[in-house]
């Protein structure tokens, strides 16, 4: 036997009425889950809420067939995370973080489908100090309980917040404002390393100099050299501060194509001189589109409110570290080669290559092909 | 270059692999359903708001409970009794709330097991109105879980006339069977039973249940077995008759049954249990997703320090993963707290599977002392009181 029987008679004898409401898909307490990550540069996570619930809050059955499918949720997504997300908040010692909603998955826990409503904040992820607040179903739902657990660099750390007790503050490791310039200059040059277009940029620049210089002397190649990096340097570094700070507004499809166009350009100015033979100003024009593409990379990373310019100008100086590292041990390669004769066949080839690629970059980006594997 | 890019390629591929959430993906059709909910009327397609208990309307917030409470009963859905102690937040930790919300907050502390301070509301209301019929029957019931059996059995004949016959039969004849004095436990509830014209089919449901068990602790199986099949014919039979079925059909050797009987009843704690229970019995290839989900809602409610699953936590790590030392931790834990004859045989067999009968000491000292007998336990209580 047990308690249930008791409640029917209960009910029976406050002289309920025993409609045979509802259905038999009647599951277990409720629960909802909320993950916070600092292992980040910026605060992040994610709300986990059980379909059942936030059809209670929020009527996810719009139709009212009993049946709550996925378009149904799709039609409704942003109202809903928005509504869910304002149910919990997470500050720093600075103040309130701004949570932005990313699209919603499913997932399911003990039998039930869950909505998964991450998110990004605008709060550094190692201000030493994090306080949340949970109340997704606490004033519908009295034995509602949140699962918190927060994860950062040294340990995670669990707690359930009830209707009682609904706040959690934790005090994980404070990182120095040298180790958070750091990690976002290792981002940075992580970025240029694998960002394979930047570098194929920085490769036809070295290609065109080290042409045009091959019967010079070696200091006056490395000199031109320096004058291309530099300009490339000084126009990327501009334009990604602009991005990065919100006054310069370009859609990321638009700068990756104009990226792929300028490798394109500047190879074929190689072979034909059409624009200019002045390769620093050519890296000077290009970089500041270059500049953008690097911003967005900023963008899905995250910037903390709080040192702000730091992070900004460590993630810049992380690109530049990668960038020479490139330069350093590229050109060698690349002068010796164009001035030992295998110029004449093979640098009008690594141009057209080079074009071909650019090109095909191009029509991904901009026409939503898939002719490069890249 | 080539190599390089596909490095690279591969390099972010992991970056955001080891971001996301491993399980989590966005559905690609919208005809998937997500949910299966009551229906209701269309057109509600904005956010409701949820106005927050007006604490002047105590009439009010009392039917709404009462509402919530009854839902989940019906559907054996927690989340109506944490739904009924939302509407009555504005009452709900004073020392003293109103009697009519005193006595539904005994009766909600109750479905979370806990007793301790449900019998508190109860004894307050009891003290100022020793015949209030709800409190008295509540606390019948409450006693009768927590192995106040001599109490529970003053409670039910301190019942009033108005209360009904059948239900002062019901609660008579549990106190008498769980002191040994079944026999005439079933000879008063058959009467009653039979007599019975007025009471409505859930109440009538639930005497058969009382009934049936009865019978099963006689070792009267055919006489149970009927009540049963009687009993799950008539309208909605719910989540505790079923699982009563379910748990005589296993214990007669029909997993196949049991199977059979609960498919399609849905998910509750209860049910599932008892369907991984007769799975494993029959290598039922369903066992493995069965037991995924009640493993996540015991690990979720412990992570919760919620502790109404203690039962079938104790029954599942030692019928469905045969883990005799891991359930018996849970069932002396649960033994602590309640102590019907399912949670005695659950210890029993605990402690004597995971060879440490003195575990169960508890059991034989409490069945000396109540007289409790039953069919089941008889040779469970031989076999732990035979050590060398």
């Amino acid at each position: 036997m047990n308690l249930r029987p008791l409640l029917a008679v209960i009910a029976a004898l406050l002289g309920l009425a025993m409609q045979s409401g509802g259905n038999a898909h009647a599951h277990s307490q409720s629960y909802g889950y909320l993950h916070v990550s600092l292992d980040g540069p910026v605060a992040a996570g994610r709300l986990e809420a059980a379909v059942r619930d936030l059809d209670r809050l929020y009527r996810l059955d719009s139709n009212g067939d009993g049946q709550i499918t996925w378009g149904e949720f799709r039609l409704r997504e942003g109202q809903v995370a928005d509504a869910a997300l304002r149910t919990i908040s997470l500050s720093v010692p600075s103040g309130a973080c701004r949570l932005t909603a990313q699209p919603v998955l499913t997932d399911s826990h003990g039998g039930e489908t869950y909505m998964v409503f991450p998110f990004t904040t605008d709060c550094s992820a190692t201000s030493g100090r994090l306080d949340l607040d949970y109340r997704l179903l606490f004033d519908t739902d009295a034995q509602h309980r949140g699962l918190v657990s927060i994860a950062a660099k040294d340990g995670n750390r669990n707690f359930v917040v009830t209707p009682s007790a609904p706040h959690v503050s934790v005090k994980p490791n404070e990182t120095s404002l040298i180790q958070q310039a750091l990690s976002y200059s290792g981002h940075g040059a992580q970025h240029i390393l694998i960002g394979y277009d930047h570098i194929l940029f920085v490769l036809t620049l070295l290609l065109g100099t080290a042409v045009q210089q091959r019967s010079q002397s070696i200091s006056r190649t490395f000199l031109e050299t320096a004058k291309v990096v530099t300009a490339f340097t000084l126009s990327h570094s501009l334009t990604l501060g602009l991005a990065a700070l919100g006054i310069l507004n370009i859609p990321s499809v638009l700068a990756e194509s104009l990226i792929a166009a300028t490798i394109a350009l500047a190879a074929v100015n190689n072979l034909w001189p059409f624009m200019t033979r002045k390769l620093w100003l050519v890296a000077l024009v290009f970089g500041l589109i270059h500049g953008v593409g690097f911003a967005s990379v900023l963008a899905d990373l995250g910037l903390p409110r709080d040192n702000l310019l730091v992070s900004l100008l460590a993630f810049n100086a992380g690109v530049e570290a990668g960038q020479l590292l490139v330069v350093m041990v590229a050109l060698p390669v690349i002068a010796l080669a164009a001035r030992h004769g295998l110029g004449r066949f093979a640098v009008p080839a690594a141009n057209g290559a080079i074009t071909v690629v650019a090109l095909l970059w191009l029509s991904d980006r901009a026409l939503g092909t898939a002719l490069m594997p890249f | 270059m080539k190599s390089l890019a596909w490095i690279a390629a591969g390099l972010m591929l992991t970056v955001q692999a080891g971001g996301a959430h491993a399980e989590a993906l966005r559905p690609s059709d919208d005809q998937t359903v997500l949910a299966i909910v009551a229906a209701r009327p269309a057109g509600s397609a904005d956010i409701p708001t949820n106005p927050a208990p007006n604490p002047q309307d105590l009439e009010g917030a009392i039917a709404a409970a009462r509402k919530a409470i009854e839902m989940g009963r019906a559907n054996a859905d927690p989340r109506s009794y944490g739904e009924a102690e939302a509407t009555l937040s504005p009452w709900w930790n004073l020392a003293e709330p109103p009697a009519e919300v005193r006595i539904l907050r005994a009766v909600i502390r109750q479905a979370n097991h806990e007793f301790t301070s449900a019998t508190a509301d109860l004894d307050a209301i009891l003290n100022a109105a020793p015949r209030n019929a709800q409190a008295l029957l509540s606390r019948a019931f409450l006693r009768l879980v927590t192995g106040d059996i001599a109490g529970a059995a003053s409670d039910c004949q301190a019942l009033p006339p108005a209360a009904g016959a059948l239900i002062r039969g019901i609660c008579t004849a549990r106190a008498a069977a769980l002191s040994g004095q079944a026999d005439k436990g079933r000879a008063l509830l058959e009467r009653v039973l039979a007599r019975d014209t007025q009471s409505g089919d859930a109440m009538r449901l639930f005497g058969a249940a009382v009934l049936a068990d009865i019978n099963i602790g006689l070792g009267r199986n055919s006489g149970a077995g009927a009540l049963f099949e009687a009993a799950i014919k008539m309208p909605k039979p719910d989540v505790s008759l079923l699982s009563a079925y379910a748990d005589f059909l296993l214990d007669a050797g029909q997993p196949e049954k049991a199977l059979a009987l609960l498919d399609g009843k849905g998910q509750a704690d209860a049910l599932l249990l008892r369907q991984a229970i007769a799975a494993k019995r029959v290598n039922d290839p369903r066992l493995p997703s069965w037991m995924t989900i009640l493993n996540e809602r015991f690990a979720a409610a412990a992570a919760a320090g919620i502790r109404v699953h203690l039962r079938e936590e104790a029954r599942f790590r030692l019928e469905v993963e045969d883990n005799a030392a891991a359930a018996l931790p849970l069932a002396i834990a649960n033994w602590k707290i309640q102590k019907e004859p399912a949670d005695a045989r659950l210890l029993l067999q605990s402690a004597i599977a995971a060879g440490d009968k003195a575990a169960a000491n508890d059991v034989v000292a409490y069945a000396a002392r109540t007289g409790l007998h039953d069919a089941r336990l008889a040779p469970l209580l031989a076999q732990a009181r035979d050590r060398p």
